[in-house]
């Protein structure tokens, strides 16, 4: 039974070093496997959070800019109210041109009656003739009220994007004559372009029906590209997100692109800040890394432990397992070294043994 | 210790590689790019400064890392085609050509060579490209918009010299000048003006029909935009002076040589901006990849000097308007 000890005790030691090991190690990648999804999600929705900062903020900018178009549009309104009652071509021209010289964005104002006569026209490009007089202004609705109604995005000859917008000019001839202004949108290529988002990012504003209006390069918006074959864009421009419309694509570079939206409620327009799909994957693969090595360590650390562990249980049994060595050894020499009287005697027998238990049973009764 | 070096020293090499690439994306390249020039020269000398000035700003230093072959055609236009040959010849990496007549003569004497033009009237219309968006060709650039202002400048001149129903042009046989003419012609009819049309080809052209009519034969003098009379505007500014007549310009630089008036781009900004396309070019981008652009902006320029010399009295709204009032 003893003797079996010795090779066993080897098995045993390896067994409980596999055991102590195995277990450690499933502690530690359990536990990482803890903190792993949690850190994932993070990054994702780190990447929304600061998508949805940047695109409130680009949003806020556009909105302002609208916003400060459509004052200066009913200011200049209330001052051609004066002129219309009196009659005055004169005065019309006057706050017509004055108004184009403060107003660097705007391309045309106008004065209309609907549903097709001029009564004042004056572009910064344009001689005001009359057949170009005879076409309406690209409005959807005519405002009531004296609310400002916003028209769809045109594209001039040169690729540019333009925008109409009207005001009525309210207490003359019964309100229904409106002051019409032309915007040209290549002010908000500044905005877009000037824009650090950082990590390659990018922002660009798409009209109601999805053509490209601004971008960081305005390279694109001349292309005239219309980027309502992408769902993400489509599914923006369709019902209002508060929070925002998050989703990915190729974009037209061709790179794969993470993005989160706003709707411009005033124009129906979108503004879209997008990444690229690469940056977001190289910080889960930051963590992915991270989480390998953690893992790593945690197992050399884990079979070290287990190890030190293993040999410190089985000590006990290794000493009993020498300790019944030493004896069986000391009995063993024991049982080899005859003392002298033996020795002799043993020498005396050729055989080294008895006479009387080599004497045959005839022999001696004889 | 060593993993810890590592894991500091990873990020940072990272970073410097990042950084390595931004700069070799952002830097001109590292090479000498030769730049052909072909230019009428003489007055659109403001362009080709412009030029040096944009790609100055853009990391390009002549002689160091761009070497500029500039043929100046000095106003005529008889050798225009034989020295756009000669440029494409010298096999340059792009091909820059200033106005409709020497974009035409390029156009012609290359395919392949990248052409980016500037100071082009209508690009459209003049046959060069089918349209702003895309040339589908070795060309991109810069339209000056001069076509398509030409009623503007003729409804301006009305404003500043209401009087004026006799206006003299000189129309060079250029497309360009023929687009402008035609449609100034319609406003003159709808301004009850009366365009006085003289055909010139060559500098003596000029000279022989402004000496041709007498003082008082016109009202005024519209300049219609062509590479040949642009070149020479000064015998129009010296004829104008004389007969203290208004001079409507399309340029800024033309009101301070001494024109009454100007509306349209400015040559040294037009310059500048043709620098920014044809870095895009010698980055590798295709010209048909470039739509073709307008001038960043229209100026209104006044000259009081002028306009005292010849007895006019600019009204309040049109000073209001104007960039650049020249004292």
């Amino acid at each position: 039974m003893l003797h079996a000890i010795g090779p066993r005790l080897g098995t045993l030691r390896r067994r409980l070093f596999l055991l102590l090991a195995a277990a450690s190690v499933i502690a530690v990648v359990g536990v990482n496997l803890i903190w792993l999804p949690g850190a994932l999600r993070d990054v994702h929705g780190a990447r929304s959070e600061l998508q949805l900062v940047a695109v409130r903020s680009v949003r806020d900018q556009i909105d302002f800019f609208l916003a400060d178009k459509e004052e200066g549009l009913t200011t200049v309104a209330q001052l051609f109210r004066a002129a219309v009652i009196d009659g005055d071509p004169k005065g019309l021209a006057i706050v017509g041109q004055r108004f184009l010289a403060r107003e660097r964005a705007f391309e045309e104002i106008g004065i209309f009656e609907p549903p097709r006569t001029w009564r004042y026209r004056l572009s910064r490009r344009e001689v005001m003739t009359s057949s170009a007089t005879d076409a309406p202004p690209a409005l959807d609705t005519i405002p009531r009220g004296r609310g400002v109604a916003w028209g769809a995005v045109t594209t001039t000859e040169t690729s540019e994007p333009w925008l109409t917008l009207a005001a009525p000019l309210s207490g003359a001839v019964e309100g229904r004559l409106l002051v019409v202004g032309v915007l040209n949108l290549k002010d908000l290529w500044t905005l877009t372009a000037d824009l650090r988002l950082g990590q390659d990012g990018r922002a660009y504003i798409v009209d109601r029906r999805g053509g490209l209006i601004a971008a960081d390069d305005a390279n694109l918006v001349l292309k005239r590209l219309s980027l309502i074959g992408r769902p993400f864009v489509r599914s923006l421009l369709e019902q209002d997100h508060p929070s925002g419309v998050t989703g990915s694509y190729t974009n037209e570079r061709g790179v794969e692109a993470m993005a989160t939206g706003l709707r411009v409620d005033r124009v129906g327009w979108g503004v879209v800040v997008e990444h690229p799909r690469a940056i977001v994957t190289a910080a889960v693969g930051r963590k992915l890394w991270f989480f390998a090595a953690l893992t790593a360590a945690g197992v050399l650390v884990s079979a070290g432990a287990a190890h030190v562990l293993s040999g410190r249980l089985t000590r006990p049994l290794e000493r009993l397992r020498l300790g019944v060595q030493r004896r069986r050894d000391r009995r063993a020499r024991a049982a080899v070294q005859p003392d002298g009287d033996r020795a002799r005697s043993l020498a005396g027998s050729p055989r080294g043994a008895d006479p009387r238990r080599h004497a045959r049973p005839g022999a001696a009764a004889a | 210790m060593r993993p810890h070096l590592w894991r500091t020293a990873l990020p940072c090499v990272g970073a410097l590689a990042m950084l390595l690439a931004a700069t070799l994306h952002a830097a001109p390249p590292a090479r000498t790019v030769k730049v052909a020039v072909l230019t009428p020269g003489l007055g659109f000398g403001e362009v080709l400064a412009g030029f040096r000035e944009g790609l100055g700003q853009l990391g390009y230093r002549e002689n160091v890392n761009v070497s500029l072959l500039v043929e100046d055609t000095k106003g005529t236009g008889s050798d225009v085609k034989a020295q756009a040959q000669a440029l494409v010849a010298a096999k340059p990496d792009v091909l820059v050509t200033v106005g409709t007549s020497h974009t035409v003569a390029a156009k012609t004497a290359t395919s392949t060579i990248p052409i980016v033009f500037t100071w082009v009237g209508d690009p459209v219309r003049s046959g060069l490209v089918p349209n702003y968006a895309s040339s589908g060709s070795n060309l991109t650039g810069l339209s000056v918009y001069s076509g398509p202002l030409s009623g503007k400048r003729l409804e301006i001149l009305k404003e500043i010299a209401p009087d004026a129903r006799r206006v003299l042009c000189l129309v060079a046989k250029e497309s360009i000048a023929e687009i402008s003419f035609n449609v100034a012609q319609r406003t003159a009819d709808q301004l009850g003006m009366t365009l006085i049309r003289r055909d010139v080809t060559i500098r003596d052209d000029i000279v022989r029909e402004l000496g041709a009519l007498p003082k008082g034969a016109f009202d005024a003098i519209y300049h219609v935009p062509s590479g040949l009379v642009s070149a020479h505007i000064n015998l129009l500014i010296q004829r104008a002076r004389e007969d203290k007549v208004a001079l409507m310009a399309h340029e800024d630089e033309m009101v301070a040589s001494g024109a009454l008036i100007s509306y349209g781009a400015n040559y040294r900004r037009m310059g500048q901006q043709t620098s920014r396309i044809v870095d895009r070019v010698l980055k590798g981008m295709a010209p048909a990849e470039i739509p073709i652009q307008v001038p960043d902006k229209l100026v209104l320029a006044i000259n009081l000097v002028t306009a005292r010399t010849i007895g006019l009295k600019p009204s309040l709204t049109l000073l209001e308007r104007a960039e650049r009032i020249v004292e």
